[in-house]
């Protein structure tokens, strides 16, 4: 990507992160459809399986992206003022990327 | 039959206000459209102001927001329009008078697209020849008519109206992307790079809904996302 990439890349992301997390909760889905609920123990072995390990890593990165996206938009869209949306995006920012390391921390402590 | 019409008259107003404004039945006609009894209101009322010109939808003059919905006047049967019929002016646009908005935003806008031909060859002898399926492409984006209906439904043109371009400006901006003849495509796409210009769009298709030659802007505006992809790989 060479050309015309600073708007278009937060629209692409926004689009594969779509995919990907559909997908995901698809299977997730699928997997407790067929599971059923689990147990303590089950959630540590599931979790800590490399696969779901990766994917799981994969879905918060893709849910803080999509997010980042989509709160990026209301703000450009919404708040006119420079420097509200200026503290808004990094607010929201700073939020966003908490919660997914929080997560990511979750998934690398169930992963053991 | 009656009517509830925005009046605003800016020397003499303050607040624009709605007022009650009534047809005798026998004076509807059937096949009347809205722009036929709006002249007759005129007729009752001579200060009631609104844009008109050929009365049959080709020249988008009487573009106004009927019971919620952008439309032109002069092809909006009356049969059919629930009462009291609602006229307001189109929303996003400064008032100027009653049903008359200030459309400079709106041609601002058209005129960033560059919306003419660029070409840096030598002018030929005869006209600029393309193929019938190269001027098959320029169906359905052509047909525009600039009543700033499409624009002025657009929720993304109403918060950002001086950055984002809105439906028709980038219906015309594809048109010429979209041109055989046209060679700035490249410039015409760096212009539109930015989260402003064409990116506010988030496909909410209100302009398509309300477009009276039904049109697409929608799907322009998904063409100039693709092509830009295509070019920036």
């Amino acid at each position: 990507m060479s050309r015309h990439t600073y708007a278009l890349r937060a629209w692409l992301i926004q689009r594969f992160s779509a995919v990907y997390l559909a997908g995901f909760l698809a299977y997730l889905v699928i997997h407790f459809l067929i599971q059923g609920s689990h147990g303590y123990a089950e959630w540590r072995a599931w979790l800590s399986h490399p696969a779901m390990g990766i994917a799981g890593a994969g879905f918060v990165l893709a849910l803080m992206l999509h997010g980042w996206v989509g709160v990026r938009d209301i703000i450009l869209d919404y708040i006119p003022a420079l420097g509200m949306r200026l503290l808004l995006l990094t607010l929201s920012g700073a939020l966003l990327a908490a919660s997914g390391f929080w997560a990511l921390r979750l998934l690398l402590l169930a992963a053991g | 039959m009656k009517f509830s019409i925005y009046r605003y008259h800016p020397e003499h107003d303050t607040t624009p206000s709605m007022q009650a404004m009534e047809l005798a039945d026998a004076l509807i006609k059937p096949g009347m459209m809205l722009l036929d009894a709006l002249l007759l209101l005129k007729a009752q009322d001579e200060s009631l102001t609104f844009r008109r010109s050929c009365g049959e939808g080709v020249c988008g003059s009487d573009g106004m927001n009927i019971n919620g919905r952008n439309a032109l006047a002069c092809i909006t049967p009356l049969a059919g329009l629930k009462t009291p019929i609602e006229v307001r002016p189109m929303p996003g646009l400064p008032v100027i008078r009653d049903l008359v908005v200030d459309l400079e935003p709106f041609y601002r806008q058209y005129r960033a697209v560059t919306p003419y031909l660029i070409n840096h060859d030598p002018e030929p002898e005869v006209e600029r020849r393309q193929s019938p399926a190269e001027r098959e492409q320029l169906d359905g984006l052509y047909e525009c008519i600039l009543c700033a209906c499409c624009t002025t439904s657009c929720p993304s043109y109403w918060w950002n109206p001086d950055k984002f371009l809105g439906p028709a400006a980038l219906l015309q901006s594809w048109r010429f992307l979209a041109d055989s003849r046209d060679q700035a495509t490249d410039e015409r796409l760096a212009d539109l790079d930015g989260p402003f210009k064409l990116f506010r769009c988030h496909t909410i298709m209100n302009c398509v809904e309300v477009c009276p030659k039904g049109l697409n802007p929608t799907r322009a505006i998904g063409r100039i996302k693709e092509l830009m992809l295509k070019r920036s790989t």
